[in-house]
């Protein structure tokens, strides 16, 4: 059981936050203020709830004193979204070290650039478990055709075949769940930071000095959807191009802004 | 070399031209002798005329090819035109150009061309391939590309070539004994025995003659003669590879020269070495022997590992760590063994495939009614604790202020050191089975192109808090480092060229470039 787990366990819900708001230079400032270490606690209420009504979920975990008090978890989230604060109450703490860092001379990034452009951890939008939900249930639905097939063949009630729908289909439904509540991105100081991964557990710094280029993608489903896809790419040898799905429109092209101006700002060469 | 060079075009040999007309056309006329074979063929005559054709639009093709590639140095490109149809017109930048060969094969020699090829780290092929230029072009394109690419460093004029290391003899005769793949050798032994044992079953209830008998010694005798064969190739392989190795060091980079039949001839440049791989394989360990694999990003991984190996082939372990102490910096390594609680997940892998021999050879039984003494395949579940703990002796990771080096395989163990200023991505990765025994995997991801293996670091099955303290120790450190480079590097220039001056960050960044700095 990996501390992940607990905190999700653990921790509940944040208050009810802003909406996104749809300009991105909005984000910007309202985060500028959210992040600002040791900044007020109503930081978060002076975004303006301008933007359509997305749900509170993609924004869990803004809220200042979810960083310093873990323990008060005050009102309800329609998404049943828990915070992932407290594995990450260290945020506040970082920021600072940063900003230390900075002021040390060891990282040359400009602290403004630094407190407009992070963020604390982020969920995807509960809307990709749709998409994956819908490559699952074909996937599974292609499996339980099979599967029938094999037990008419050896003459079986072909009933079974339901049993094999049942359980694929649950056996999809849990996926879908785990791996939305598994992932998260965080855009951090220097480096975009992922956790995902159902099976195996998968925890990835990405430097902003190493990516090549950003990418944000759409397929056909994900417009239906309304959603939209990261992708950054480094010159890695494997792994090359890290995508990060399940965002809104205007999300992505947020994270993908913040991310290129943070890998402007991180100007490491050719990035080899 | 440091003349003036002025825009000229240059051109291909044009002793390459029959050359190229030879190679090509011999591959055309046997395709069309081929088909011409396999089809209905209209007689001698029509296959001849098809040959003569062939033959003629193969010496035009070329003949244009070569008339219309040219190539010129500018100040800070090298710029090729190209194309007999479509015409390409190319720049590469000097100070990208990661890896320059030189490829010469024994008939190329006879003539007296040379085929140079130029990566950068872009794209999925080599960038620049001249086929041909005379040998000493090609030697002294080399030399212009490195002296283009160090501009901007004061340069020592009178550099000479250092002789990092030289292959005599005895090591190229280690090397033939140690170069077998035994990876495949094991297949083999187990294809072997496992046919041998299912051709006993049947032919003792069939045939019980003297003769049969001695048809089924035939059995292991072809597999062992198959393992000889195999080993006595790939040491042939070997040592006509790197017949007369030697890695040369000039300036700030590395050079090498290896091959009987097929010679090669390379340039590294140390400021574009990614990570560095030593090898060695059960034999060469027992020997005291490794291999070094320098690798940058210049290779793309589909490429023929013939060109691909820019690497000290055999060298006793001390030098082989020297060597990379020259390189790169290192210091002594003392290695970090993941928890022994890791040998328990392999016990469960291996008992598992077991296992699943097991009832293989028991459904085969069921089916087919042979193989009476299925059950007999457990006995290799001895073989398992061993194997369990061998796999985990040759596991562990490194790390200092300048390095992180991980190390793993038992049949060929790999250690991979990667400078943390090289860092791409760092993960660490939790599968079930390791979150049941609170372990993880830690992999430190780099740009270098060195095949399957290559590129990654990967310290296996360390434990959970370990891994995630790493992960977050290798990312600083490699912040720090890059913080600290893109500073050395701004300051005398003005940051347009960060990858090129090299020499002057060299305190910093790692104590081998130190020397010639």
């Amino acid at each position: 059981m990996s501390d992940g787990d607990e905190s999700r366990d653990s921790a509940t819900g944040v208050g009810p936050d802003d909406s996104l708001p749809s300009d991105s230079e909005e984000t910007a400032g309202s985060e500028r203020q959210m992040e600002k270490p040791g900044g007020p606690s109503a930081g978060d209420e002076t975004g303006q709830p301008t933007g359509p009504a997305v749900d509170t979920a993609t924004e869990t975990g803004t809220d200042p004193a979810e960083h310093t008090n873990d323990a008060v978890a005050g009102g309800t989230t329609d998404g049943g979204q828990p915070a992932r604060g407290s594995q990450n109450s260290t945020f506040d703490s970082r920021v600072d070290g940063a900003l230390q860092a900075i002021s040390d001379g060891e990282r040359r990034i400009d602290p403004g650039v630094l407190l407009e452009y992070t963020t604390d951890r982020r969920d995807l939008d509960p809307s990709v478990q749709y998409q994956w939900g819908l490559w699952t249930a074909i996937v599974a639905g292609v499996l339980t055709a099979f599967v029938t097939g094999l037990i008419s063949a050896a003459g079986a009630p072909v009933v079974l075949g339901g049993v094999a729908l049942v359980v694929l289909f649950g056996l999809g439904a849990g996926w879908v769940t785990l791996r939305y509540r598994r992932w998260v991105y965080q855009v951090r100081e220097d480096s975009l930071y992922l956790e995902r991964g159902v099976l195996v557990h998968r925890r990835t710094h990405l430097p902003y000095v190493r990516i090549q280029h950003v990418d944000t993608s759409r397929g056909p489903v994900e417009r239906w959807l309304g959603l939209s896809t990261l992708v950054v790419y480094t010159a890695g040898s494997r792994g090359a191009d890290v995508s990060v799905p399940g965002l809104k429109p205007e999300e992505a092209s947020d994270l993908q802004g913040r991310v290129k101006r943070l890998a402007i700002e991180a100007e490491g060469g050719d990035a080899l | 070399m440091n003349g003036e060079f002025g825009p000229d075009l240059m051109r291909l040999d044009s002793r390459s031209v029959p050359y190229r007309v030879a190679e090509n056309g011999l591959r055309i006329v046997g395709v069309i002798v081929l088909s011409s074979l396999f089809g209905n063929s209209q007689g001698l005559s029509g296959v001849l005329v098809f040959v003569l054709l062939g033959a003629v639009a193969v010496g035009a093709y070329e003949l244009a090819y070569v008339r219309r590639f040219t190539y010129k140095i500018t100040g800070d490109t090298f710029d090729i035109q190209s194309g007999v149809l479509s015409r390409r017109e190319r720049e590469i930048p000097f100070e990208r150009i990661q890896n320059v060969d030189i490829a010469q094969n024994v008939v190329q020699r006879a003539i007296g061309i040379a085929e140079v090829r130029i990566e950068t780290a872009g794209g999925g092929a080599s960038e620049a391939q001249l086929r041909y230029v005379s040998r000493g072009e090609a030697t002294r394109l080399q030399e212009l590309i490195s002296d283009r690419k160090q501009e901007g460093t004061e340069r020592d004029p009178g550099a000479a070539d250092d002789i990092l290391f030289e292959l005599s003899d005895r090591e190229l005769g280690i090397l033939g004994v140690t170069s077998a793949n035994f990876r495949f050798f094991g297949a083999i032994v187990v294809l072997f025995s496992l046919v041998g044992s299912a051709g006993a079953q049947r032919t003792q209830a069939a045939f019980p003659e003297p003769r049969m008998q001695l048809l089924l010694l035939l059995g292991p005798a072809v597999a062992v003669g198959a393992l000889v064969l195999l080993w006595v190739l790939s040491g042939v392989q070997a040592v006509l590879r790197y017949y007369g190795f030697r890695l040369l060091r000039h300036d700030e980079e590395l050079r090498y020269e290896r091959g009987l039949l097929q010679r090669y001839n390379g340039t590294i440049p140390l400021s574009k070495v990614q990570t560095l791989m030593v090898r060695e394989n059960v034999l060469a360990r027992a020997a005291g022997y490794a291999s070094l694999a320098i690798e940058t990003a210049g290779y793309s991984p589909g490429q023929g590992s013939d060109s691909v190996e820019s690497a000290v082939p055999i060298a006793a372990r001390e030098r082989v760590f020297e060597l990379c102490k020259t390189i790169e910096g290192t210091d002594e390594f003392e290695f970090q063994r993941p928890p022994k609680r890791a040998r328990t997940r392999y016990l469960a892998r291996y008992s598992l495939i077991v296992a699943g021999i097991v009832a293989i050879a028991a459904g085969y039984h069921a089916l087919s009614g042979r193989l009476d003494d299925w059950y007999l395949a457990a006995v290799l579940l001895v073989l398992v604790p061993p194997a369990a703990h061998l796999k985990w002796t040759q596991l562990g990771y490194h790390y200092d202020d300048r390095h992180i080096v991980t190390r793993r395989g038992f049949w060929t163990r790999r250690t991979t050191i990667v400078p943390y200023y090289r860092v791409q991505t760092v993960s660490d990765s939790q599968s079930v089975f390791q979150r049941r025994r609170d372990l993880a995997t830690l992999a430190v991801d780099t740009a270098s192109s060195g095949g399957f293996w290559g590129g990654e670091a990967v310290a296996l099955d360390i434990d959970v808090e370990v891994a995630r303290a790493l992960r977050e120790e290798v990312h600083d450190r490699f912040q720090s480092s890059i913080t600290r480079r893109a500073e050395l590097l701004e300051t005398p220039t003005t940051g347009e060229s960060v990858e090129s001056p090299l020499g002057g960050e060299s305190p910093v960044t790692d104590g081998g470039r130190r020397r010639n700095g």
